[in-house]
């Protein structure tokens, strides 16, 4: 006699149900919908040492690797049929088609758009999706088996099963038959609820279809999971830590909510905001029941976070966003003993080093590896995808190879394999099961930690380098919408001079990168007025990032890339302004003197305006120092500047002169002695002077020498 | 046509109340008028027997069953949002669907004192008689706690904190206390109240941290498709049009889809497509793209042929989304650059958009 009993993988009331159903009914065998090849491995799951979130990962050892990944937790219903079977000590079999057989079907194609199964049965109920409706009516109460068994009708109905879903039915049903004739007392079959209809009765897979069926060599094995990543792919859980709680109050459900709003306002507590009281959690409690009766039935996951959201959050999302998803998702792992299992990124790493022969690297010493990535016409060298590997490795945090030097034509590797190496292989893959799609996961994570658009041109840099290109159009995703702050100047520019270096490392990125570069000096210019108002201790990194900015937009001075206009206009106000700090005025005075912007007039007449009597001594001396920090051999070289100056300091009073001194002397010291030496004897030659006299300081008499002594003593700068 | 230039919620759709009282299945908590779904028929549209009701709020039906599930509790509502989503008007239909009236309504202001809130004194009959029941002037307050109806209390955080603060005690016992008549006012079953506050002039920061508590505070955002909001737009537009008696015509769907798109992206931080994201500055509500548009139109019917062009548009734009030129001055720069410039069919808007 077979019992079929229909679940939903991941429902922890269907594992409950089970057991109760189990209990009852005493097989004398326990089959489960699995792949048929995974019997002995999930029977390994079922071992003490083994603590779920684990899965089973069955994957091809080829090129282009094709793997599936079976999830399973604590409260799966496979799972709880697995320890039953053993704590019972009765045979457990799976009865699905086997991974070496499904391998070498194509992948099911994407959902081709138009809702599925699951949500029309979710909007009949008037439901917004189906994780919700399915709480709402399965995982709270009511006759389980049949309801379940309705449902596999009512889904079979809306959209009938395809070609491959019903010779994986017959395939079950041949299994099925098979240990019916072993003459146990009883069986269970679990099976998902899609496929209870159709195992009851039916034709079984015949002989000729049994021997037809493909093969693949796979290789099949237990991981860790974690429930983060339980919530992706579509064998997945959205919320698996509120599943757990389901699991853990499976015999008094209502207790549900306050648990879970506990937890939240605990989590909240912990981030600082105290206002999350045990009142405050009543009455979320309250507000979720009331929500729930307006619908007729109990609070489910959906009316929790509503009511978390409004009470605990007031109102605001963002509030309790994280809270919740500690509760709602949570950061469990699952644990699996290393003598059960082999991870498979150790075999893709293994892999790609025989391919990219690199082998002789595995021998424990170090070594170095010098690669020449230049472009070879016609063929993509070795030397490329060696970089590529040997990056991913570094984005993964895997100990293996250090670069010494790099630039864009020739790396300097050094390369060591040690047990580290092996240990944080194994440890890697809970972010994903080959190199490369652990080392997007990994790159991908520090983008969402990353703030500020200097970082984030980083992680674009790397993922360059690493050949990563989703990582990569992410980055510059985010580098458009990078908020606003206080810093915004500097930053953009750092951002835009990472993101230079990386254009130069990899020209054939231009027409990518361009556009992102042209936004990011765009909103330099826009943020430069704000930015130039700081304090002096700010005014040396300002300048030096308008040296920065000035410098790209020189080498991108193609209209069509970069707009120079507005970089000219805006250094222009710069030059001009009284409110930034005098140090970047200076500064853009003399870039703009540089271009040709401007003349030695002018100066002259910047010069005399600085000095006046209306802006302090110490704004004068930083605008000075601003425009002699550009580049002292050309302001030396200037055309009747000094003319000019001379002009201007002897219409000076009395008075002025002498305040100008100390800015005047702080311009002078930058200056060589050399420089100084020609300043005089142009000087001594508008003078009409013999350029001996004009030069350094003449003797000094007793008095000055004296003077000087006790200035000295008194060391004041 | 009455005489009145608006009438309140429960008189102006007492056809849709009654029917959906005569449709009504379920019982009503006690002191409401309908039962909760019926309100949330009433609020989001739907059929009650035979009579199509219409749609009062559109979108966001979860915030809603939200607000009424929280007047179910022994919590009061208080509805915040940016100025332009819907705040009074969700809250008189709440009131009128309940309990039938929208009109015990306390409007706050810096100058609304304790007695505006609790009650005050006919000064004369408490001189002549002293304290006596007679000489109380009931508020609002008071009378929706006699009757078991629900009160509004409008724009609550532009009254002063210590004015506030006198609901505290009432909200969580539900009770008034009158010392001088040695008397106390219980509220009867159905009693709620639902607060309105504006987050844009004055946050709810200023509210006590103990008032915050006896409240369920539901954000209203901005409408969530551009289709909502365009409609809603074009729709108060072309009714400010009749009622403003302007000459000329009204916007046309392109003028009414650049303005809608413009502040809606600006204030979700990407554009339309999901395609790029932007750096969002300050909130543009769906109040202001109709003040734009009807400003533009004025602009028309008054100095130009009564068509709205992109130069009457363009001097609208620039004052309404950059209110602080120092953080918004930039960010509106950048997608001036960024985006509008390369949109096709909005070269016009650009240009002008351009010019000092």
């Amino acid at each position: 006699m077979t019992h079929i009993f229909p679940v939903r993988h991941l429902s922890p009331r269907a594992a409950h149900e089970l057991l109760a159903f189990c209990e009852a009914a005493r097989p004398g065998c326990v089959l489960i919908e699995a792949p048929g090849d995974a019997t002995d491995i999930l029977r390994a799951l079922a071992a003490p040492e083994v603590t779920p979130p684990a899965a089973i990962l069955a994957y091809t050892d080829e090129t282009l690797t094709r793997s599936f990944t079976l999830p399973l937790a604590e409260y799966s219903p496979e799972y709880a049929a697995v320890r039953f079977a053993a704590e019972r000590g009765i045979p457990m079999e799976c009865v699905d088609l086997p991974f070496s057989a499904a391998l070498a079907f194509p992948p099911p194609s994407a959902e081709n758009g138009g809702p599925s199964a699951y949500d029309l049965c979710a909007r009949a109920a008037g439901e917004a999706d189906f994780d919700t409706y399915f709480e709402a009516c399965f995982e709270h109460g009511g006759d389980y088996r049949a309801a379940m068994t309705a449902l596999g009708e009512t889904l079979r109905a809306l959209a009938p099963p395809d070609e491959y879903t019903l010779m994986r039915e017959r395939y079950m049903r041949r299994r099925v038959r098979a240990a019916e004739a072993r003459g146990y007392p009883g069986i269970v079959l679990v099976c998902g609820a899609w496929h209870a209809p159709a195992l009851d009765g039916g034709e079984a897979m015949s002989d000729m279809e049994y021997q037809g069926l493909p093969h693949v060599e796979c290789a099949l094995t237990l991981i860790p999971g974690s429930y983060p990543k339980l919530t992706g792919g579509s064998a997945g859980n959205r919320s698996p830590g509120y599943h757990e709680l389901l699991w853990k109050h499976r015999h008094d459900r209502s207790a549900v909510p306050a648990a879970f709003l506990s937890g939240v306002a605990s989590h909240l507590r912990e981030e600082g905001r105290l206002e999350a009281s045990a009142a405050a959690v009543a009455d979320a409690v309250t507000l979720a029941r009331a929500l729930a009766s307006m619908r007729g039935r109990p609070p489910v996951l959906e009316d929790l976070r509503g009511a978390a959201v409004t009470v605990l959050g007031r109102g605001r999302r963002e509030a309790v966003a994280d809270a919740l998803r500690a509760m709602e998702i949570g950061e469990k792992t699952g644990s699996v003993p290393p003598a059960l299992w082999r991870s498979p990124l150790q075999d893709d790493f293994l892999r790609h080093i025989r391919r990219l022969k690199l082998t002789r690297f595995l021998t424990g010493e170090s070594a170095a590896l010098a690669l020449d990535l230049r472009a070879v016409p016609g063929s993509e060298p070795l030397a490329r995808r060696r970089s590529a590997f040997l990056h991913r490795l570094r984005a993964l945090e895997v100990p293996f190879a250090v670069p010494e030097t790099a630039s864009p034509s020739r790396e300097l590797w050094t390369l060591r394999c040690t047990p580290e190496t092996d240990i944080a292989l194994t440890e890697a893959v809970t972010r994903g099961v080959t190199v490369e799609a652990a080392a997007a996961a990994a790159l991908e994570a520090a983008l969402a930690e990353a703030g500020r658009p200097a970082e984030i041109a980083g992680i674009a840099g790397q993922a360059l380098r690493c050949d990563l290109s989703a990582p990569f159009a992410a980055a510059c995703g985010a580098l458009g919408g990078a908020p606003a702050h206080s810093d915004d100047f500097t930053d953009t520019v750092y951002a835009a001079d990472a993101l230079d270096r990386v254009l130069q490392t990899a020209p054939h990125k231009h027409e990518a990168l361009t556009p992102l570069l042209r936004r990011l000096c765009l909103r330099a210019c826009l943020a430069l007025p704000a930015g130039s108002r700081c304090g002096d201790a700010r005014a040396v990194p300002a300048a030096a990032c308008v040296q920065t900015l000035h410098r790209l937009y020189e080498r991108y001075a193609d209209p069509e890339e970069l707009d120079a206009a507005r970089w000219r206009g805006a250094l222009g106000r710069l030059a001009e302004s009284t409110e930034a700090n005098p140090r970047l005025s200076g500064l853009a005075f003399a870039l703009r003197l540089e271009r040709g912007g401007t003349d030695a007039d002018a100066l002259a007449e910047e010069i005399y305006r600085r000095l006046s009597p209306a802006s302090s001594v110490e704004r004068a001396a930083g605008w000075l120092d601003g425009l002699a920090s550009r580049n002292r051999r050309a302001l030396l070289e200037t055309p009747g500047l000094w003319e000019r100056l001379d002009d201007a300091l002897a219409g000076l009073d009395e008075d002025r002169f002498r305040r100008a001194l100390v800015p005047l002397r702080r311009m002078f010291a930058g200056f060589s002695a050399r420089d100084r030496r020609d300043i005089a004897a142009r000087l001594a030659a508008r003078w009409g002077l013999v350029s001996g006299e004009a030069a350094g300081p003449a003797e000094l008499s007793r008095e000055e020498r004296e003077t000087l002594a006790e200035l000295r003593e008194l060391e004041f700068f | 046509m009455s005489e009145f230039i608006r009438l309140p919620a429960e008189e102006l759709y007492r056809a849709e109340l009654d029917a959906l009282k005569k449709a009504e299945t379920e019982t009503p908590p006690r002191g409401w008028r309908l039962s909760p779904r019926s309100v949330l028929t009433y609020i989001t549209g739907g059929q009650a027997g035979g009579t199509n009701i219409t749609p009062k709020y559109i979108g966001h039906t979860r915030l809603v069953e939200i607000a009424i599930a929280t007047l179910m509790t022994d919590r009061a509502l208080l509805l915040l949002g940016e100025p332009g989503t819907a705040k009074t008007w969700l809250s008189e239909h709440l009131a009128a669907a309940v309990c039938g009236d929208s009109t015990l309504l306390v409007q706050g202001t810096t100058g609304t004192t304790e007695d505006m809130i609790k009650y005050g004194w006919n000064y004369a009959a408490l001189i002549a008689s002293g304290p006596s029941p007679d000489a109380l002037v009931k508020t609002p307050l008071y009378r929706a706690m006699e009757e078991g109806r629900i009160a509004r209390f409008e724009e609550l955080t532009r009254c002063l904190p210590e004015t506030q603060d006198a609901l505290v005690s009432l909200l969580s016992e539900k009770c008034i206390a009158i010392p001088e008549l040695s008397a106390e006012l219980r509220a009867e079953r159905g009693f709620s109240l639902i607060a309105t506050a504006n987050t844009r002039d004055r946050g709810v920061n200023e509210m006590s941290a103990a008032l915050q508590r006896r409240f369920n505070i539901v954000r209203l955002p901005a409408p969530e498709t551009p289709e909502i909001e365009t409609e809603i737009v074009t729709l108060r537009v072309r009714q400010l049009k009749d009622s403003l008696e302007l000459p000329g015509e009204p916007p046309d769907a392109a003028a009414t889809a650049k303005t809608v798109t413009i502040l809606r992206e600006l204030r979700e931080g990407r554009t339309l497509d999901g395609k790029e994201t932007l750096r969002s500055s300050s909130f543009c509500s769906a109040a202001e793209a109709i003040s734009l548009l009807t400003g533009a139109m004025a602009h028309a019917a008054g100095f130009g042929d009564g068509r709205v062009t992109d130069a009457h548009l363009a001097a609208g734009l620039t004052g309404t989304v950059v209110k602080d030129p120092e953080t918004d001055g930039p960010l509106w720069q950048e997608y001036l650059e960024n985006v509008v410039r390369k949109r096709a069919g909005w070269e016009g808007l650009y240009t002008e958009l351009m010019k000092p």
